[in-house]
């Protein structure tokens, strides 16, 4: 088992990086952006005639579609494990390729529920004057889902940009900062440093404290969760590579997805108790 | 016995321990947050998604401090800063 928690650093404009965890995260734009262009490309297309002959060839009802699908995924991805380089990538890319085919028509609606879903994360929770910061949020929801699920790929020397300390403590310093700005801005610079010597001078440290560790605990819950499960499923790799990385591939996407939401709404609760003391 | 054969013997130990220790308490709390939400799922029916987004996040919110022991642990073990 080669080393866990190494990174490969560089120097960068005279910084040192990690610059595996540089490379995965601009993955992640790279994929992102892929998604959005296609779902752009293919949107007002009709449903295909090849998605229309595989759903007829296999039955005809889109329940037992959806059946065939998973069980092939389980198939699949049961033999993860002995996978090599290359055929990942080509196991990987085909798959792609196959649901682009059969699902091409649907992903603009995929899109725009993910939307929907956030602008209402953000409405409900928010007062009206921070709702400007609902880009802030989308975005950041949108990079931790899908860097939470880069990691789970086969390919070596993919890891996810979140199981890296440095990116889930830049995300924590975004909050705080982002906290600090809606609170001025929603209710005034003075009032907002006001607030912190409320009940008594004395409470000083405590709101301080407050303010500090909330946005840290978010980064180390998130790196916490993505590491561990990265580590586990490197451990399962080396062990067992038939069928058991599979159920813990399962629940660590189950765990991403919650994180990510995790990390939204609690940052819209710090937001939002930031702004209306 | 070597320094570093001592050092790597007792982070052995502590790896257990250490991640026992956080077992137990995220089993404790996330049992109590699971069955708060199922008992006022119970009392009602029709707040179901509510509560249901709550428990999700009262987990993930508990969880937090068990999985950074369990980070701990896994840095002991894997990448241990006082061997070699």
């Amino acid at each position: 088992m080669h080393a866990v928690g190494e990174h490969d650093v560089r120097l960068l404009f005279g910084l040192k990086v990690n610059f595996d965890t540089l490379m995965m995260s601009w993955l992640t734009i790279a994929v992102l952006g892929i998604i959005c262009l296609i779902a752009f490309l293919f949107r007002y297309q009709k449903v295909s005639a090849l998605s229309l002959k595989a759903n007829q060839l296999l039955g005809g009802k889109r329940a037992r579609y959806f059946t065939w699908a998973v069980l092939l995924t389980i198939l699949i991805t049961n033999f993860l494990g002995l996978i090599t380089d290359s055929t990942a990538y080509w196991c990987i890319a085909a798959l792609l390729l196959l649901m682009l085919i059969l699902h091409g028509h649907e992903l603009q609606g995929a899109l725009e529920a993910l939307y929907k879903f956030l602008k209402n994360m953000v409405a409900e929770n928010m007062p009206p004057a921070a709702q400007s910061s609902f880009n802030f949020i989308a975005t950041m929801f949108i990079f931790i889902l899908f860097s939470n699920m880069v990691g789970l790929l086969p390919i070596e020397g993919f890891k996810s940009p979140t199981a890296d300390v440095n990116v889930t403590i830049g995300l924590a310093l975004l909050v705080l900062g982002a906290t600090i700005y809606y609170g001025c801005k929603v209710r005034g610079v003075k009032e907002y440093l006001l607030s912190f010597f409320q009940p008594n001078v004395v409470f000083f440290p405590v709101h301080l404290i407050d303010l500090l560790v909330k946005p840290i605990s978010l980064a180390f819950r998130l790196f916490g969760n993505i590491f561990a499960g990265e580590v586990l499923l490197m451990i399962l790799y080396y062990l067992v590579p038939v069928a058991v990385p599979t159920v813990w591939i399962a629940v660590s996407i189950f765990i991403g997805v919650i994180q990510a939401y995790l990390f939204a709404m609690l940052s819209i609760a710090y937001i939002s108790s930031a702004t209306n003391h | 016995m070597a320094g570093d054969v001592i050092v790597k013997i007792v982070s052995l130990i502590v790896v257990g321990v250490v991640s026992s220790i956080a077992a137990l308490t995220a089993g404790f709390a996330n049992s109590n947050v699971a069955a708060k939400a199922v008992e006022s799922m119970a009392r009602q029916p029709e707040a179901k998604q509510s509560i249901f987004s709550t428990l999700l996040i009262g987990c993930g919110l508990v969880e937090a401090t068990p999985i950074i022991a369990l980070v701990v642990a896994l840095l002991l073990l894997f990448a241990n800063p006082f061997v070699q």
